[in-house]
């Protein structure tokens, strides 16, 4: 089943490694050697090169840089965007900086299945790039969802009715609190919920007042995200993102049960 | 589909790498949110800093009945960068003197520690992550815009790996999509 309807804003699937050009094990001691900062351009901007050229070989052909030629590099700050040319640019593009890769997704989104090769290939290129100083594992990857429920979703409700009647998150206040309340419908609430998942990972979901694309309603992010290093293997970087999709989207079609028709569930052969 | 044709502001240490652009439309809020971190974070003690700062400055010979050579100042002009350029939600670290005449910083969470020993031209460290191997760290100290460069990035490194995957980040009230510039 896929959505004809989403409230979807925007997907990314991110890598983060600890960059650096990284020295030697000194002699006669076996562990990992030394990084050194501050950063190295020639390093990173070969890290950069190569990307291009791989992501190139994909169809992503059209950079961006964010950070001006010569400006300092801030690790996990994107430095290229890249995309494909037109004339069918797509809803895919991917970043990369100093210690971050990220693949994104932006609506008209399809669904997961179409989404996973172009992580899967941002990541192939990405393992071609990284210098050889930089082979370490990936100290992080995530996955996010962020999905904004406008007017045409809420119909009208705060968001703490939102909450509460839609999301079935109940939120209960004391008298001491409700009894001061002019109008019950018109309090406003956010929710932060962090909690480490059984396959391993963990999970941060986050539902607030917000606005995008010129739309006001109810943002919720949701995040599933490693606890440990991942290995730099695709395959089992796709099995982390695969679980963690999994994870999100069971906590996005339940909580949105109630909303389903307004997103007009396909039925998928 | 109204769009913004702004770059998507540089996410300092750690934040967000979204397309879309996070603004924060109200202290309050964003004060509300503060109130429920995921992980303890206290509040920044830079005065506290300076002042141990300042009292390791004066630190004499033999100051610690073993020999002990006093802090250089340049090492505690290092230090005082590291504390200012700390970003928020970071904790201020703990500040020590070494014998040799150096400054020992180090920081402690839930997810890991991290030492940094600062000397006159160059600094060295490791982060020990609770997950995954000890990272060292080195580098030159030796002129100013290396040393900013130098301390921003370290800072960065020890805050994404020992305050990253459990804080709070950007707490997002307002979303912007950027028009993509291609």
């Amino acid at each position: 089943m896929i959505f004809a309807n989403p409230p979807l804003v925007e997907i990314l699937a991110e890598l983060r490694w600890v960059p650096g050009q990284v020295s030697p094990p000194m002699p006669g001691t076996t562990g990992p050697g030394t990084i050194q900062l501050p950063l190295l351009s020639q390093y990173i901007e070969q890290t950069f090169s190569n990307f291009l050229n791989q992501v190139a070989q994909r169809g992503f052909g059209m950079s961006e840089r964010l950070t001006p030629p010569g400006f300092p590099y801030i690790p996990f700050n994107v430095v290229y965007r890249f995309r494909k040319p037109p004339p069918q640019p797509g809803n895919f593009l991917y970043q990369i900086g100093p210690g971050i890769f990220t693949a994104h997704a932006l609506p008209p989104y399809r669904d997961w299945q179409s989404f996973r090769p172009i992580v899967q290939e941002g990541t192939q290129a990405l393992l071609a790039s990284r210098h050889d100083s930089e082979s370490a594992a990936f100290t992080s990857a995530k996955l996010q969802y962020i999905d904004l429920f406008s007017e045409e979703f809420t119909e009208g409700r705060s968001s703490f009715r939102f909450l509460n009647d839609i999301l079935g998150i109940k939120l209960e206040l004391p008298d001491t609190i409700s009894t001061q309340a002019l109008d019950m419908g018109r309090v406003q609430a956010g929710l932060q919920l962090s909690l480490p998942l059984s396959s391993g990972l963990a999970m941060k979901l986050r539902v607030y007042d917000g606005g995008a694309a010129g739309k006001q309603g109810i943002v919720m992010t949701t995040e599933v995200f490693t606890l440990q290093p991942t290995p730099p293997e695709v395959n089992r970087i796709m099995q982390t993102f695969d679980n963690a999709h999994t994870s999100i989207r069971t906590t996005f079609v339940g909580l949105t049960e109630r909303i389903r028709a307004k997103m007009r569930p396909v039925t998928v052969q | 589909m109204s769009r913004f044709a702004s770059l998507t502001q540089p996410s300092h240490f750690g934040g967000t790498t979204s397309i879309v652009q996070f603004v924060q439309e109200t202290a309050p809020f964003y004060d509300y949110c503060r109130a429920v971190p995921a992980i303890p974070v206290t509040a920044a003690r830079p005065w506290t800093a300076e002042l141990t700062l300042e009292e390791l400055s004066k630190l004499k010979q033999n100051w610690d009945g073993y020999g002990g050579l006093p802090v250089a100042p340049e090492g505690c002009a290092h230090a005082r960068t590291f504390v200012a350029l700390t970003p928020q939600g970071m904790l201020v670290p703990d500040i020590s003197p070494t014998s040799n005449g150096t400054v020992n910083l180090e920081w402690t969470s839930s997810d890991g520690e991290a030492y940094i020993e600062i000397g006159r031209t160059r600094y060295s460290g490791h982060i020990q992550p609770r997950q995954g191997e000890t990272i060292y760290l080195q580098g030159q100290l030796t002129n100013s815009a290396e040393q900013n460069l130098a301390t921003e990035q370290v800072l960065a490194v020890i805050n994404e790996l020992l305050y990253g995957a459990s804080s709070p980040k950007s707490f997002t009230h307002s979303i912007q999509i950027p028009e993509l510039a291609l």
